[in-house]
């Protein structure tokens, strides 16, 4: 998708404060404080997880951190909501269950 | 524990008008909102409103929000924002998990607070509500809501060719700002045989060349990895899909835009009598001409069944009204006039705008409000709460005296996600519904639909549906929210609660 | 209605197994609940099997025999039961370790397999854990079992086999003939004859035996239980504190918060197969109010965090209350109902009724039918209760 640049009512986007995020390890820019998903879905990405049971493809959904279908791993912490947590300079975003399955954790003994 | 005389839940038009009111009066105010910014949905608007001037017609909603910020915190009002209510106990205590968007993934950051309330004021506001469909988890899939804060808040485009279910306002709205955004729009398909909200934004939308197309229903979203596609049905009078009717659309975004309904947890917690209101959205607290929901609380706006930012404003000025002078802080007299102007300007705006349905309801709300509060058979708030809601005694009959199934919606097809979270299917569902369930929370039980992380606010509408085809009993008999606390995911730190207010 | 040979009252994981074993022996059986199958105590409470926190002796025998019946039928079940044979971990705070060695030593005596681990080799297992736990005692034969499924399962392959499965009819009481046998039940639904009858309702029970004038010693025991979010489990197993035995048989505590004494809160950890985590638990009488209390919750986040520091970061989803029935002496009552011929009781299992359920159904098919008994019964009767007294 892309970033509205023209707007006949809003005004128009000032990019002074650009950060750099890595999605799955690849270097992209954002601004700073819009959430994530925003982030995602101006670089053109809209699928954010694969789901534990059916594998399946999810993304942004409601908007506003209720239906958490954005979840994703960031720096390290899984299950954040996407379209409610700003972004910061050098975070690391990761596709959550690439392969589906549960997250990692302790295995029993 | 920070002590107030009114405490205000949701900062959007009503709840600013409230706490501002209440200021004004003299109050110690506290306003408290989950986002990152005060307005609700206002901050999103970009649409210019109607009405007088009293209510700011002609302003667009996002400098609406500007400006009722602005009186709120020149009034004296306390605001938090980024500041979760996770309980509201039956003592009065409200339990605030604070920072909570910015900090939700850091929660070293995560303050847990709570207040104590002489006065409560809910102004919670209303959720999108959900249709499901096959495919309508692909990523692409989203609420109309979703897409506005996207292109108004977050300047990025959801997608480049959008096809929109359903022509309320909000759908007819949000058609047109994708449009101004620079999105293209196949379609608005609606399953009524009318178009739900004003001809005026009808007009500016089919103005654009955008067709809107009564009498067809969403049918599927189709796609691997996300949408590529969507296909809509045409509908008989009955509601039934006619045969070789199906229409495909070449989309990359679906946006549902089904209605919205009142946001009625909170009131739950505190004890408020719900009955439902189609017209109004759903389920919503009864309550007097002075927006009182129980003794010591008040709601207004779009919880009381779901209206406009104008009627919001005037109601949340009554709620702030009451609470301030049932606190001793307003005239017997000036309460009288002031609630007489707000009524009259209520009943103008009502009477442009308003459906005959909606106004009946809403009459209705005020009247059994009015009547329960006269006869004192209100659940008093702060003692125990009620057992279950408002269930009809036959939603649990036993499945010998069951009638045979309604005929279903061929639509949903067995495979059809109906809880997101949980993964779990309609047919799973209709299994757990023939095994014996009978309530939502019993299909719960059985499916762990409603289990998840969202706790049922997506799909509990949409198991209600299901039980009532199944069982032939209005959907109503079977839907109504949870009522035990956390209301949103709280951190077993914060729970701990000795991160910052351990007094 | 068409009469039954046996009528059980409750559908619960210890109604279900009830009218799972009754079918099994051939009976036709009716199973009523006031509401759905598995809609009180069972869908409020965890499900781990255990033997390790029980007395060497007969409740061990009794935890064991359970077990073993399980494990022989689950196979049995439609629905997957999601039984796990994680082994139980029992946490040892330091002042505990001698009364921990002592624990172990009498398992062991008892032929139960039980390991004391020490603190260097509890850490390496369990990195969740706080570091200053002085040790672990590990029992690798416990398991954990989604309790809801458990009762599903049994009542689907009962009904399969010719059961009656009635849901949201709730018995108001219990019919006797002219020589005073229990003859069937009358419910909001109507009369339900039968030859004998079974009231397994849990903490409901007491209520329903009322109208019969029979006395049964059981309380509801309120337990506050937390649901995690899914996907964020520190440890995939069962872990609880070794003090949470001293809380359940109501022994003194050492230096912990007063808190913690008066509301019963012990750390109980289970993983469920769905992904998510309980954490409990607490112990009160507080009557049948299943209000959620922000300050027994503090105590229970609190708790939890001292055992594994690291959920403080970690959501809390959902909160639910249930009622354990407790009896005297945490032992529950699986009987005939003396002065009532046709009448039998199985409940009362407090914490344990997952783990029981399988044991308690076998050995009330057992009275029922007149069969040899699965385990000796005479410590369950009713009447021990009032012998003492007499």
């Amino acid at each position: 998708m892309r970033r509205i640049n023209q707007h006949p009512i809003l005004q128009g986007l000032t990019e002074d404060e650009s950060v750099t995020i890595y999605v799955d390890g690849i270097p992209m820019k954002a601004i700073a404080g819009e959430p994530i998903a925003s982030a995602l879905f101006a670089a053109g990405i809209r699928t954010f997880r694969f789901t534990p049971r059916r594998k399946e493809p999810r993304g942004f959904y409601c908007g506003i951190g209720q239906c958490t279908d954005c979840m994703m791993q960031v720096d390290g912490v899984a299950n954040v909501r996407t379209c409610v947590t700003p972004v910061t300079d050098g975070m690391q975003i990761r596709t959550q269950n690439p392969a589906g399955g549960e997250q990692p954790c302790a295995p029993p003994m | 524990m920070r002590t107030t005389d009114v405490t205000v839940i949701g900062a959007g038009p009503a709840g600013l008008a409230a706490a501002t009111e209440c200021a004004r009066a003299g109050a110690d105010v506290l306003l408290i909102d989950a986002s990152r910014q005060v307005g609700g949905q206002l901050v999103r608007q970009t649409h210019k409103f109607f009405g007088s001037s009293a209510h700011m017609a002609g302003s667009r909603g996002i400098d609406i929000a500007r400006r009722l910020g602005k009186e709120a915190k020149e009034s004296g009002v306390q605001i938090w924002i980024d500041s979760a209510v996770h309980n509201l106990t039956p003592t009065g205590e409200i339990h605030v998990v604070q920072d909570r968007l910015a900090c939700a993934e850091k929660p070293d950051a995560v303050k847990t607070r709570q207040v104590s309330a002489r006065r409560i004021i809910l102004a919670t506001g209303a959720r999108e509500k959900s249709i499901a469909f096959p495919g309508w988890t692909l990523p692409g899939v989203m609420g109309a809501g979703a897409a506005q804060t996207m292109i108004n808040l977050h300047r990025v485009l959801p997608g480049r060719r959008v096809l929109m279910v359903g022509s309320g306002n909000v759908g007819l709205i949000v058609t047109y700002q994708l449009l101004q955004a620079g999105a293209e729009v196949a379609a608005v398909v609606e399953a009524a045989c009318d178009i739900g909200g004003y001809q005026v934004h009808a007009a500016k939308v089919r103005r654009a060349g955008v067709p809107i197309l009564t009498s067809q229903a969403i049918h599927s979203a189709r796609g691997r990895r996300e949408v590529v596609g969507a296909t809509a049905v045409e509908l008989d009078g009955q509601g039934n899909a006619r045969p070789n009717t199906r229409r495909s659309f070449s989309v990359d975004t679906v946006c549902i835009a089904v209605g919205l309904r009142p946001e009625i947890r909170l009131a739950r917690m505190a004890g408020c009598r719900l009955i439902f209101c189609p017209p109004l959205g759903g389920w919503t607290p009864i309550h007097t001409e002075h927006m009182c929901v129980a003794p010591r609380v008040y709601a207004a706006g779009d919880i009381c069944g779901v209206e406009e930012a104008s009627t919001a404003m005037e109601e949340g000025r009554l709620a702030g009204m009451a609470a301030s002078a049932s606190l001793g802080l307003v005239t017997d007299e000036r309460l009288r006039r002031r609630t007489g102007q707000i009524q009259s300007r209520l009943q103008q705006l009502r009477g442009a705008t308003f459906s005959r349905r909606r106004r009946r309801s809403k009459q209705r709300l005020i009247r059994q409000g009015t009547e329960e509060w006269a006869t004192a058979d209100w659940r008093i708030y702060c003692s125990r709460r009620p057992k279950e809601p408002a269930i009809p005694v036959q939603a649990g009959k036993n499945s010998a005296q069951l009638p045979a199934p309604a005929e279903e919606d061929k639509s949903l097809r067995d495979d059809t996600i109906i809880c997101r979270c949980e993964e779990v299917t309609a047919g799973e569902i209709r299994t757990a519904i023939s095994r014996g369930a009978r309530t939502v929370s019993a299909v719960k039980r059985r499916t762990r639909a409603g289990m998840g992380l969202c706790q049922g606010r997506t799909c509990e509408m949409l198991v209600a549906r299901l039980l009532s085809q199944a069982t032939r009993q209005p959907a109503d008999v079977f839907a109504v929210d949870h009522r035990r606390p956390p209301v949103v995911p709280v951190t077993f730190g914060a729970l701990a609660g000795d991160s910052h207010d351990s007094s | 209605m068409t009469a039954a040979d046996v009528l059980v009252i409750g559908g619960g994981v210890i109604g279900a197994s009830v009218t799972y074993y009754l079918t099994r022996a051939g009976l036709q059986v009716t199973l009523c609940d006031r509401g759905d199958i598995a809609s009180g105590t069972s869908s409020a409470c965890e499900g781990q099997m255990l033997a390790v926190d029980k007395r060497p002796g007969y409740d061990l025998d009794l935890a064991l025999t359970s077990q073993k019946l399980l494990s022989e039928i689950s196979g049995e079940f439609e629905s997957v039961l999601q039984y796990q044979q994680t082994g139980s971990l029992l946490a040892v705070e330091e002042e505990d370790l001698h009364a921990a060695r002592e624990f172990v030593t009498r398992r062991k005596q008892a032929g139960l397999r039980v390991d004391l681990l020490d603190a260097q080799t509890l850490r390496s297992r369990v990195p969740a854990l706080a570091e200053d736990i002085a040790a672990g005692i590990w029992c690798p034969s416990d398991a954990t079992l989604n309790p809801m499924a458990l009762a599903y399962g049994m009542t689907v392959t009962a009904q399969e086999s010719g059961a009656r499965v009635l849901p949201y009819t709730e018995v108001l009481s219990i019919k006797k003939d002219a020589g005073g046998a229990a003859v069937g039940v009358s419910t909001s639904d109507g009369d339900l004859t039968a030859d004998r009858v079974v009231c397994a309702a849990g903490v409901w029970t007491p209520g329903i035996l009322q109208t019969v004038g029979v006395d049964v010693p059981i309380r509801p025991r309120k337990g506050h239980v937390l649901v995690a979010q899914r996907g964020s489990s520190p440890y995939q197993g069962a872990v609880q504190e070794f003090g949470y035995q001293k809380t359940i048989l109501g022994m003194k505590r050492g230096r912990v918060p007063s808190a913690l004494k008066e509301y019963g809160i012990a750390f109980v950890y289970e993983y469920t197969r769905d992904g998510n985590f309980l954490v409990g638990a607490s112990r009160q009488f507080a009557g049948f109010s299943r209000e959620v209390d922000p300050d027994v919750v503090r105590w229970l986040a609190r708790r939890a965090i001292r055992f594994v520091p690291g959920l403080s970061d970690i959501n809390v989803i959902r909160i639910y209350t249930g009622f354990r029935p407790h009896t005297p002496d945490h032992r529950p009552i699986v009987s005939r109902v003396p002065g009532v011929p046709g009448l039998f009781i199985a409940a009362g299992h407090e914490g344990a009724g997952v783990g029981l359920a399988a044991v308690t159904g076998r050995l009330t098919a057992d009275l029922v039918c007149g069969r040899a008994p699965v385990i000796d019964p005479e410590p369950l009767q009713l009447g021990r209760f009032t012998e003492g007294g007499d």
